[in-house]
């Protein structure tokens, strides 16, 4: 297992978001997280990383107990998280943007860079306008440039289609499968588009109220019919 | 002798100036650190119409009262619309402008030096010339001033100027008109200040510049944060301390000899004092008071029966939501739209609750549902399309006046008055009290003592329904969080509004606590409310709504039972993408 | 009258390149770690004391005082942070406590400075002050050597902000402080990182005044003003915007002059500083920020 969260209980100030939460990610899987609004998934998200921590619980990553770690910590350690929102940085150029993305990498931040030029041409093309006058899509395609760059082992991405249109989806989801082909790169995927999210995951977990309430093969997942009812 | 009673008359002056500053920093929460400009704008101003017209004092006091309260009219104007960064800067500014006024209008004021000659305080004709003889004028303002705070603060008004310092945006919804409240407090608080700065003047018989620069709002600013902001005794005690500590400083051996620097030393003292305080008692000496007319037997519970007598009598009142024609639906909505940017987050949107229905809104996320209902309430401009209560136009009307007509939301993030007792929660949302106005506040209290009275038995009522009654007498923050959620559904009942918006029913509410929380949303149904829920959570959505609406991308896409909606393979699509 | 105004225009640069040094030196702490250093004003009593001490008292060229001064300065800076700002951070504290708690330091210091430096003015010396004419314009060497020493610190930070990787994790921090994290900088360490910086550069702009004026332990909140309102004239972390909020805040206050009387000159600041927060809260330079 290269990521297990056993027991996790989040919330914020008075509110319990996530209770006794388990779950766990091989090396190499793709692991879809669904669910309805408010149940509990950036949360979960957000505490693997670090950004909240804990009031129970812990976190196994590698064989190692990762729990207290600072996020700069994670990152080190190859964790990587694309937020829903606010993931870029608006007055910076994208190059600079990218800049950012390529902080923690130690020797030729430039030839990483080039990598992601080929991945995503727009963001060449754009290189030195402000960031903030990117499209959707273009911001995401940044965002998940800027995580990309990290190196990460663990990808963990909080609704990455979000406000982009279909087609773009579509091809966004196939760019994650290949980094995952090409990199071994474990990705940890919230959806709320369920279709996408589970065709290229090998398996699911549904979450509802802050407890995971079904864990099941993708394939299987995609065949049931009361999706109302999980949700 | 005469040194105690001069010592005595500083700690009343200043006591007086700080109780003013701390209704603006310890009740409305705005950082002032220019409120010596209002001191010294009521000293110079008094005391220079005394001198040259040579009229009493008490017409001297009265001037300097009413340019002070201009000058806090005009700089209300800016100070209340902007964020707190600003507004340190603006009375910074501000008291620079008014040191500097006081300084270059040499002929007028003395400039640097200040002008001798102020006359005295005086009595019917009898000079009040020694600290002994000016001490009872002195005092009796001094309690009168305090005792006008002190009636302000604990009263309903009161009450709203916490709960908008708690979260201003919650009060709004509410029904409280934000500014007014503020600019009240503003001008009161620099009247305040005026009128000890004309005792000041007339009892030193001399005004200068100095004693009113932006070193004297910090040391202002010092006493309130020491003393305990939102605690007027507080003020009073740090006031004393601060003021009587240092002067026993100099009589410590060493001093005479000017080896160190009193002055110094005791600005440093305060200094520390209020750096130590944040750091390890932001709260002050003494701590913020709890509740508003505190009388124990007041948090009882009522019996069910009187309960449900409220409850009827309020189904019977009038508001124009209760009150219109029946054959125009509560709430409509059409062709509104709003822009952010590029972005359109609420495309055209048309649709009208059903009357005494639970309907729900429903759809992804950015669906624009929150918008819809910041829209309908007035916290966002719509950019098109007209919103109609009951057929009376409520487009882009502010918040408390749409409160005032019969509608009002939660918030997605549950807002409670943390720092009140829930049964004053509940008291500031039973709509718009006597006790809120001046007028009746100061002039007809036992009105207000009255409506109290009513209010507060309505309250455990409106707390009794919610299973919330035995813990009306602790602080918010110290409810459980779904227990904040019932808190916040109780406020909405006590507002008597007739069209309830409901923002995230569920969200954040362990299991247990949903059907309880559930079967109360319905209570509300049946007690004739017409409500608009958003609703992730698909089972209370099908449990509790009669009808809904899916909204996806700023459109509504379909409406119908929710039973409808899920069986409709198109929806299933957009939601869940198979 | 041309003359007149010609000077003016010159002597406003002159102070608008002050200006515009002191509003960098909190700009950069104020826009990336949205701490209302108010307490900033001591780093310019402590950076005048230390060049005075070490080039007056000891004798010591006055370059020596200059680092003299930035190392006090860069210690005060981190001081603060360490024993006041990050403990409130770590408690949660609200905006208004550590607002009060930056107050109160800045009260404390004062009065600390009162009693340790004495309230008697004192002078720097050790630049050769002569006086240059141009036409019937004239400023002094100091003058000039002011405005090339800030425009030098000023270029520096830019490009320091611009070209290098902690530069632009600053930059990083203060416009999305968690994406940041998230991407592996630490805050807490780059919060150090821009006290240093904003003390170090308010340090040399505290010895810059010092050489045309005098120390004295009040020194501190005639210059902080001025800092506060350029950068929020010029707009929250922008360099642009801190050399033109300067040069506007330096060029209104002396070209007012010749028609205004000098004590007239808070006034022009605070119309400044009022007609910006009326008519465009985000500064000149500045982005939308929630």
């Amino acid at each position: 297992m290269l990521l297990e969260l056993k027991d996790l209980e989040v919330g914020y100030s008075k509110k319990i978001v996530v209770h006794g939460l388990s779950m766990g990610i091989d090396q190499g899987e793709i692991v879809a997280l669904i669910g309805h609004n408010g149940a509990g998934k950036t949360t979960t998200l957000k505490c693997i990383l670090g950004l909240l921590q804990p009031t129970r619980g812990k976190i196994i990553y590698k064989g190692g107990d990762i729990t207290g770690y600072s996020p700069a910590d994670k990152v080190r350690h190859g964790i990587s998280f694309l937020p829903q929102e606010r993931f870029i940085f608006p007055e910076l150029s994208v190059r600079e943007n990218l800049d950012i993305g390529a902080y923690t990498v130690e020797d030729d931040a430039e030839s990483t860079i080039e990598r992601i030029y080929q991945l995503f041409p727009i963001l060449n093309e754009r290189a030195r306008q402000r960031s903030s006058t990117l499209s959707g899509g273009e911001r995401r395609m940044l965002g998940l440039g800027m995580i990309l760059l990290t190196k990460p082992q663990l990808l963990l991405l909080d609704e990455p289609s979000l406000g982009l249109a279909p087609v773009l989806v579509k091809s966004f989801m196939e760019m994650l499968k290949n980094i995952r082909e090409e990199f071994g790169t474990s990705i940890l995927l919230v959806e709320q588009n369920v279709k996408q999210a589970m065709e290229i995951a090998r398996r699911v977990y549904v979450m509802k109220m802050g407890r995971i309430i079904l864990e099941e093969n993708a394939s299987t997942l995609l065949q049931r019919d009361e999706w109302w009812d999980l949700f | 002798m005469d040194y105690v009673i001069h010592l005595i008359i500083l700690v009343l002056l200043y006591s007086i100036v700080a109780v003013s500053l701390n209704l603006l920093v310890g009740y409305i929460g705005l950082l002032s650190v220019g409120h010596a400009a209002f001191f010294g704008i009521g000293a110079f101003g008094s005391g220079l119409l005394a001198y040259y017209l040579k009229v009493h004092f008490l017409w001297g006091m009265l001037f300097g009262a009413v340019i002070a309260i201009l000058a806090g009219v005009l700089v209300s104007i800016p100070a209340l619309r902007v964020k707190d960064e600003f507004l340190v800067l603006l009375t910074i500014g501000f008291n620079m402008v008014v040191f500097g006024f006081l300084v270059t209008q040499q002929d007028l004021t003395g400039g640097r030096w200040g002008k001798f000659g102020i006359p005295v305080l005086s009595f019917f004709g009898i000079s009040l010339s020694t600290p002994a003889k000016a001490l009872p004028v002195i005092f009796v303002f001094s309690a009168v001033c305090f005792a006008i705070s002190w009636r302000l603060t604990h009263s309903p008004f009161g009450r709203v100027l916490k709960a908008i310092r708690d979260d201003e945006n919650a009060a709004r919804s509410l029904g409280k008109n934000i500014l007014k409240f503020k600019v009240l407090v503003f001008i009161i608080g620099a009247g305040m200040a005026a009128i000890a700065g004309s005792l000041w003047a007339h009892y030193h018989a001399y005004v200068e510049p100095r004693a009113f620069t932006v070193a004297e709002s910090m040391f202002l600013l010092a006493l309130v944060v020491i003393g305990g902001s939102a605690n007027l005794w507080g003020s009073v005690l740090a006031a004393f301390l601060l003021i009587t500590i240092p002067e026993v400083l100099t009589f410590i051996p060493g001093a005479e000899t000017g080896m160190v620097p009193i002055s110094a030393v005791r600005v440093a003292i305060y200094g520390a004092l209020m750096v130590a305080f944040m750091r390890f008692r932001p709260k002050g000496l003494l701590p913020e008071h709890r509740a508003i007319l505190t009388k124990n037997n007041m948090y009882v519970p009522i019996p069910a029966e009187e309960r449900d007598k409220i409850l009827q009598l309020d189904g019977t009142l009038s508001s124009p939501s209760s009150n219109g024609n029946k054959l125009v639906a509560p709430l409509q909505v059409e062709g509104v739209s709003k822009y952010f940017g590029g972005l359109k987050a609420v495309d055209n949107i048309a649709f009208s609750l059903p009357e005494g229905k639970i309907t729900a809104l429903i759809g992804p996320n950015g669906a624009g549902k929150t918008t819809i209902f910041n829209l309908i309430t007035g916290f966002l401009k719509s950019d098109g399309g007209t919103i109609s209560l009951r057929g009376l136009n409520i487009t882009n009307q502010p918040p408390h006046r749409i409160n005032h007509l019969g509608l009002v939301r939660s918030f997605q993030e549950v807002r409670v008055f943390s720092n009140m007792p829930v049964l004053d929660n509940v008291l500031v949302a039973c709509g718009r009290q006597r006790g809120e106005q001046l007028g009746w506040l100061f002039l007809r209290p036992w009105k207000v003592a009255q409506d109290e009275r009513e209010n507060r038995y309505r309250a455990m009522a409106y707390l009794d329904i919610f299973g919330l009654a035995e813990r009306a007498k602790i602080l918010a923050s110290e409810l459980a969080f779904a227990e904040q959620k019932l808190l916040m559904l109780a406020c909405l009942l006590a507002t008597r509004a007739n069209v309830l918006l409901i923002d995230e029913l569920v969200s954040g509410i362990d299991p247990g606590s949903i059907d309880r929380v559930m079967s109360l949303v319905r209570q509300l149904k049946n007690l004739g409310k017409t409500i608009c829920i958003i609703e992730h959570n698909i089972d209370v959505v099908k449990n509790v709504a009669d009808m809904a609406y899916f909204l996806s991308e700023g459109k509504v896409i379909a409406v119908g039972t929710p039973s409808e909606l899920m069986a409709n393979p198109e929806l299933t699509k957009i939601y869940f993408g198979v | 009258m041309g003359i007149l105004l010609a000077q003016l225009a010159v002597n406003g640069v002159i102070f608008g390149a002050l200006y515009a040094l002191l509003g960098l030196s909190w700009n950069i702490i104020y826009g990336t770690t949205s701490i209302f250093h108010f307490a900033h004003a001591l780093i310019f009593v402590v950076a005048a004391y230390a060049a005075v001490l070490v080039t007056m008292n000891i004798g010591l060229p006055l370059v020596v005082g200059f680092m003299a001064a930035i190392i006090a300065g860069v210690s005060l800076g981190w001081v603060i942070e360490l024993s006041i700002y990050r403990p409130l951070r770590k408690l949660g504290a609200s905006q208004t406590i550590i607002f009060g708690a930056s107050l109160g330091t800045l009260i404390l210091g004062e009065a600390i400075a009162h009693i340790v430096f004495k309230p008697f003015p004192r002078r720097l010396l050790g630049f050769s002050i002569q006086p240059i004419n141009i036409g019937d314009i004239t400023f002094t060497t100091l003058h000039a050597g002011t405005v090339i020493l800030s425009v030098l610190v000023i270029l520096a930070v830019g490009q320091y902000l611009r070209r290098t990787k902690s530069g632009k994790a600053i930059r990083a921090v203060g416009s999305n402080a968690e994406m940041a994290e998230a991407l592996g900088i630490r805050r807490e360490r780059i919060f150090l990182l821009v006290f240093a910086i904003g003390s170090g550069v308010g340090a040399i702009a505290g010895v810059l005044h010092t050489l045309d004026s005098v120390a004295n332990p009040y020194m501190g909140i005639p210059l902080v003003f001025p800092a506060f309102i350029v950068t929020f004239v010029g707009g929250v972390g922008s360099i642009s915007g801190v050399v033109v909020g300067g040069l506007l805040l330096g060029l209104a206050e002396n070209v007012s002059l010749a028609w205004l009387d000098k004590d007239y000159t808070i006034m022009i600041s605070f119309a400044i500083l009022l007609a910006v927060i009326i008519l465009r809260p985000r500064g000149l330079f500045g982005s939308k920020r929630d």
